[in-house]
This record gives structure tokens, C-alpha cells and sequence, in this order.
């Protein structure tokens, strides 16, 4: 039986990358190198959302004219991917490599296939893997040696996000001053939800906050100067709270951008860009089934049935992580909302299912 | 008149106040004790405390610690202010003590010097997995006398802390939350071992309580009795709190492919089958 396919995800990274021109430089290099004897398979290891596919699109172009084959995540579900890698072009690019195992015995033939021809090839295989699923193989099997170059996707720096975001920006925003809020207020209050069981309520309790950005304002811009820093403009603190609230994640952050920018207002303020916030109490099972959710970044209830073992429990623990706003449902395809990643992580870290 | 509020003698002066004082000063240490105990036996549940590089057992390593700091401030504040003890009457009030200890106290001193030794030490720590005196345990409390377990069938034991002296002391998991677990299986000798063994090692690492990284591997061992082959694996579960669920879901899927794979348990072996002519069965 074949695995359920998936389809190419819709991370929202635009065509044009930003931040990622020193490593498509590297992977330049690399493609170069090709016929000569230090030939290395490259791994580009990445969140989930932090645009793994699009680099992949664009070291395409690049390996246009030396007869590559582009390999993506809708063919590594398929049976005959092995054949597929045999007939192809020296150069072989796999997206989604985590999508070749599944968290179960016997969920790893295709994975042992796969890296036994990745091992023993000549072609040069560029792959990308989700950074949760490599961190967890990398320890059952020896992808260190075997992809050689690895590239870790970093995170993007306020201008990268700035850039990346304005360029899908359909129209024209003017980037306001929220005339409530004084532009050096540097502490802010949120509001904590607090369940009071005893009570059956819940308390909200205003906790202060530090605004990083307006703290930094009342420095001197270098150590020993007097001056303090040039003010920053409006849009700058914009970008600057989109680059904390995404914590660099490009598909984070255009997430963000959308909830943010009402599309009837062409203005923006600061304050417009929150962070969502998840209260995630999940149990160990449901726990679990999430971790295989982010590990593999698009996964069928087929697949996770497989995984966890118990059909019933599977369908209510996805009906509890889908109303809490943690995942979504597409195609019978289920996947993390991209606002929910980083709550998630530091949930599942929390439960020590993720090191 | 003699006021016989007052016993005079080597210390200064013992009466109701004094008696009080003390009394209040030990109260205050025991509250002390409750209330850090409380909050940081909290605050160790707290679930985003790994996230700040801490575990709960991290956190409960200072429980017994300020247990001994409340209660010997305290007893050293009734010495030094309430009863003023100079130093020959300090020597005359270890005589005393040392009186003490032979006419019977000396099982409650000794417990009390492992106590300190425990804490100093640390053999092991409030949350440790360890097996004293007979028996296997959480340990929930390091008291100033006895140390408490709860067993793996929620029975609270109480082992003095003196029997760090004379007995082993065996810690499965030192101060960390991952913990070594070894799980058994045993198959038919006629059996593909290799291919059991593949299985199991699936089914350990696929387990949604194991820990895998750099510090924890894992080990499948195999070795063929005259009447089974046995295939051990070793491998850490992520939280010692799970050793038991997470032996049991490894054991389970094992078997469930197994039974797939044709793979099978031992045939049992009949007493009769092996019974020699006057000699007993094997």
C-alpha cells in the first residue's frame, strides 16, 4: 500500500529568497565540485515554514543544463521513487526527506532504500529535511556521513523579513504611530489568562513587559558614545516586533504579517503585530501525535492511525489540537499552523519530547 | 527564696521563656521546611522549567538542603542566643549528649549524621529512582531521619537514612530524568533471531517515551539458553516516571509483529518431557 502523497506546501515563500544568498552560493560550490572526486551530498536541515522547499526551487535553476531531476515531496510517497532516483540526471534534488519514514515498526524501508542509494551513488543528492525529524534520525543512522554538507537554515534578520514580506504585499501600507501607546513606552502590559478551577474561572492578570525595541532606543547606539540611538521610524518597529514574534521563521512571519494587516486598512501600526498565543495542556498521547504532526510537517490521519495505534483516540485528539487553533486540516492532510510553530516547540520541549 | 521558674546551674538560666523561645524557633524551622518544600516540590512540576535548562530534580536537590539549614539555625539560635551556652558548659552539654547516645539515642543520631551525609553526598536526590534497604523507589522526602519511597505499587516506604552506612545504595538514574531501562524477551530457539531482533529494535526506537542522542543509545543483546534465546535491549526512557509504560509499549508492538513475523514464545517445557527414571524434572 502506498503512503498517502502530499502536496507541495503552501509556506507562503515567495519565488524570490531573502537571506538565503550565501548558501545558494555554497550550494553553487558545491554543484561545481561535482566531477571531481570531493563530491558531497548536501542536506539543508530547516524548520518546518522556513522555506526549505523554495531554496530547493531555486538550486534548480541553478543545476539547469547539467540534466537534474527535481524530486519533490509528491514523489516520496510514491513506491517507485527508487526507480525514479535510478533513471535520473547526475544531480537528484528530494524535498521533504522526512516524509520516506514513519514513526512505527517497519516505517523505516524506505528510509533504509533511500540512504543505501544515497551511500553508494554517484549522483550528487540535494535534499532537504525537517529539522525536528533530522535531529531524531540522526541518531539511528549515520546522515552525518552520509550528507556530508549540511546546511542549517538560519533565522532572518529584520530586513531579510522586511523585505520578504513587502514584496507579496499587494498594496500600498503606510506604517502609523498607535496614538494610544507612547512610541518610548518600553513597558507594556499583556493580560496572563490564570484558571481558577476552584472557582471554575478564569482570572486575567496583567503582566508587564519589556518592549525591546523602545528599550533599545534609550541607549547610545556604541558603548562610550554619548549620542543616544537614532530614533527608529515606525516601520522599522514594525519589522522589528514581526522579527521577535516570528523569531525569524520566514512562513512565521508572513503568517503573522496576514492576521495583522486587515486587507480593507492600508495602515499598519506596531502594536498591530501580536504574536498569538496558544495555552497548550495537552496529555502524552496527544503530545505525541503533535510532535508527529511537526516532524513531518504534512501528514495524513492514515498515517498517524499507524503511528499512535488507536483509531478512535486518533480522531478525538485531532478534533482537540484542530480547536485549540494548534493544526489545521487540509485534503485530509493534517499540518501545524504556522502562528502555533514556536508555542508548540516549547511545549513539546516542556514534555520532553522534543531535546 | 528560690524562684522555681529558674533552674540554675552550668546554663545559664532554663525557664518557661527560654522553653518557649526554643520551642517557637523549632516550630518556625519545621513551617520552614514545609513551606520551602512545598513551593519548590511546585515548582519543580512547573512544565516549562526545561526550558531554562532545569528539571524537577535539579530543583528538588535543594529541598533537603534547606530542610537541614532551617532546622540546624534553629537549634544553633536556641545554643548560642536563647540558652546562652558558654563554651564549658557547651562541652558539659555534649557530655550530656554523649550520655544520651549511649542509653539509646544513638540509632536517631546516626540517622540524622546520614541525613546530613545524604545531603553533603547526594547518593542520591528527592525525584532519584533507587533501591535502599530492600526496596525499589521514587524517593519523595529526605527527612532529618528517614528517607521516603514510594514503590512502583504506590506503597510509601520509609528507610532510615543511617542504612547509607552499612547498606548499597543502587541509583538507576543519578540525577537525570532519562533513565536505563532493560526489557527482556524470549523467543523459540527455532526462531529468526535476527529478524526479532530487528524488530525490537524498531520498537524501541519508534516508542514515544524513549530518549535518543548523543549520551543515550541504545544496545540488543542476544543469547541462545538451551531452551529459548533471549534478546535483551537496552535503551533510556525520557522520563523515569514512564519506565513502565515504556516497557510495556516496547514489549507490546514487539509482539504484536512479532506474531506477524512468525516469531514465538518458548514452548513450554513439560516436566515429563525431561523427567529421567527416579529423578526429578528439570
Amino acid at each position: 500500500m502506498s503512503s498517502p502523497q502530499c502536496v507541495i506546501k503552501e509556506s507562503g515563500y515567495s519565488p524570490e529568497l531573502f537571506g538565503y544568498e550565501e548558501i545558494l552560493k555554497n550550494i553553487e560550490e558545491a554543484v561545481e565540485k561535482l566531477d571531481s572526486s570531493a563530491r558531497s551530498n548536501i542536506a539543508i536541515i530547516g524548520d518546518p515554514f522556513s522555506g526549505r522547499s523554495e531554496l530547493l526551487h531555486k538550486i534548480s535553476e541553478l543545476c539547469q543544463g547539467r540534466e537534474s531531476k527535481i524530486f519533490f515531496s509528491r514523489l516520496v510517497g510514491d513506491e517507485n521513487f527508487l526507480h525514479i532516483i535510478e533513471k535520473s540526471g547526475d544531480i537528484v534534488l528530494v524535498d521533504d526527506c522526512q516524509l520516506l519514514f514513519s514513526r512505527k515498526i517497519g516505517g523505516f524501508r524506505k528510509l533504509d532504500l533511500f540512504l543505501n542509494i544515497v551511500a553508494s551513488s554517484n549522483k550528487l543528492f540535494i535534499t532537504t529535511w525537517n529539522q525536528f525529524s533530522w535531529n531524531y534520525l540522526r541518531f539511528l543512522y549515520p546522515l552525518e556521513s552520509i550528507f556530508s554538507f549540511r546546511i542549517e537554515l538560519p533565522r532572518l534578520g529584520q530586513m531579510e523579513l522586511k523585505n520578504l514580506v513587502m514584496s507579496t504585499c499587494e498594496w500600498q501600507m503606510t506604517f502609523v504611530e498607535d496614538k494610544k501607546i507612547r512610541k518610548d513606552q518600553w513597558l507594556v502590559f499583556s493580560e496572563l489568562p490564570v484558571d481558577l478551577t476552584l472557582f471554575k474561572r478564569t482570572l486575567r492578570i496583567p503582566v508587564p513587559r519589556l518592549d525591546y525595541s523602545a528599550l533599545r532606543s534609550r541607549f547610545p547606539a556604541k558603548i562610550g558614545s554619548s549620542e543616544p540611538e537614532n530614533e527608529t521610524s515606525v516601520e522599522d518597529r514594525v519589522f522589528q516586533r514581526l522579527k521577535d514574534a516570528s523569531e525569524g521563521n520566514p512562513g512565521v512571519a508572513k503568517a503573522i504579517w496576514k492576521r495583522s494587516t486587515p486587507k480593507a486598512e492600508g495602515s499598519i501600526t506596531p502594536e498591530d503585530i501580536i504574536k498569538p498565543q496558544y495555552k497548550i495542556d495537552l496529555d502524552y498521547d496527544q503530545a505525541f501525535l503533535l510532535y508527529n504532526i511537526l516532524c513531518m510537517e504534512c501528514v495524513s490521519v492514515e498515517e498517524l492511525t499507524g503511528i499512535i495505534g488507536h483509531n478512535a483516540n486518533v480522531n478525538r485528539f485531532i478534533q482537540d489540537l484542530k480547536r485549540t487553533g494548534l493544526i489545521s486540516i487540509e485534503n485530509e492532510l493534517l499540518s501545524i499552523m504556522p502562528e502555533a510553530l514556536h508555542s508548540i516547540e516549547r511545549y513539546l520541549k516542556s514534555v520532553r519530547l522534543v531535546c | 527564696m528560690t524562684n522555681v521558674d529558674v533552674i540554675s546551674g552550668p546554663v545559664k538560666s532554663i525557664n518557661a521563656s527560654t522553653i518557649l523561645t526554643s520551642l517557637g524557633m523549632l516550630f518556625l524551622a519545621y513551617a520552614a521546611s514545609r513551606i520551602s518544600t512545598y513551593v519548590l516540590t511546585r515548582l519543580s512540576e512547573w512544565k516549562f522549567l526545561n526550558v531554562f535548562g532545569l528539571n524537577r530534580i535539579t530543583v528538588k536537590i535543594l529541598i533537603p538542603l534547606l530542610k537541614f539549614a532551617f532546622y540546624f539555625a534553629a537549634i544553633y539560635f536556641i545554643l548560642a542566643s536563647v540558652l546562652n551556652i558558654a563554651s564549658d558548659e557547651l562541652i558539659l552539654f555534649s557530655g550530656l549528649l554523649g550520655a544520651g547516645l549511649g542509653f539509646g539515642l544513638q540509632g536517631l543520631f546516626a540517622d540524622v549524621i546520614g541525613g546530613l551525609l545524604i545531603v553533603v553526598e547526594r547518593p542520591y536526590q528527592i525525584g532519584d529512582k533507587v533501591t535502599m534497604g530492600g526496596h525499589y523507589g521514587e524517593v519523595t522526602d529526605i527527612g532529618l531521619r528517614v528517607t521516603r519511597l514510594v514503590t512502583p505499587d504506590d506503597t510509601m516506604v520509609s528507610v532510615p537514612n543511617s542504612t547509607i552506612f552499612h547498606n548499597p545504595i543502587a541509583n538507576a538514574n543519578a540525577g537525570n530524568l532519562e533513565m536505563m531501562v532493560v526489557i527482556d524477551l524470549f523467543i523459540d530457539p527455532g526462531c529468526d533471531a535476527t529478524l526479532a531482533m530487528d524488530i525490537l529494535r524498531e520498537a524501541l526506537v519508534t516508542s514515544k517515551y524513549v530518549r535518543l542522542s548523543g549520551k543515550h543509545k541504545y544496545v540488543i543483546l542476544l543469547k541462545a539458553f538451551p531452551f529459548y534465546k533471549r534478546i535483551r535491549v537496552k535503551g533510556y526512557v525520557n522520563d523515569f516516571r514512564y519506565e513502565f509504560p515504556f516497557e510495556t509499549d516496547v514489549t507490546r508492538r514487539a509482539w504484536q509483529q512479532f506474531r506477524r513475523a512468525g516469531i514465538r514464545p518458548p514452548r513450554m517445557i513439560l516436566a515429563e518431557e525431561h523427567t529421567y527414571r527416579g529423578e526429578p524434572g528439570i
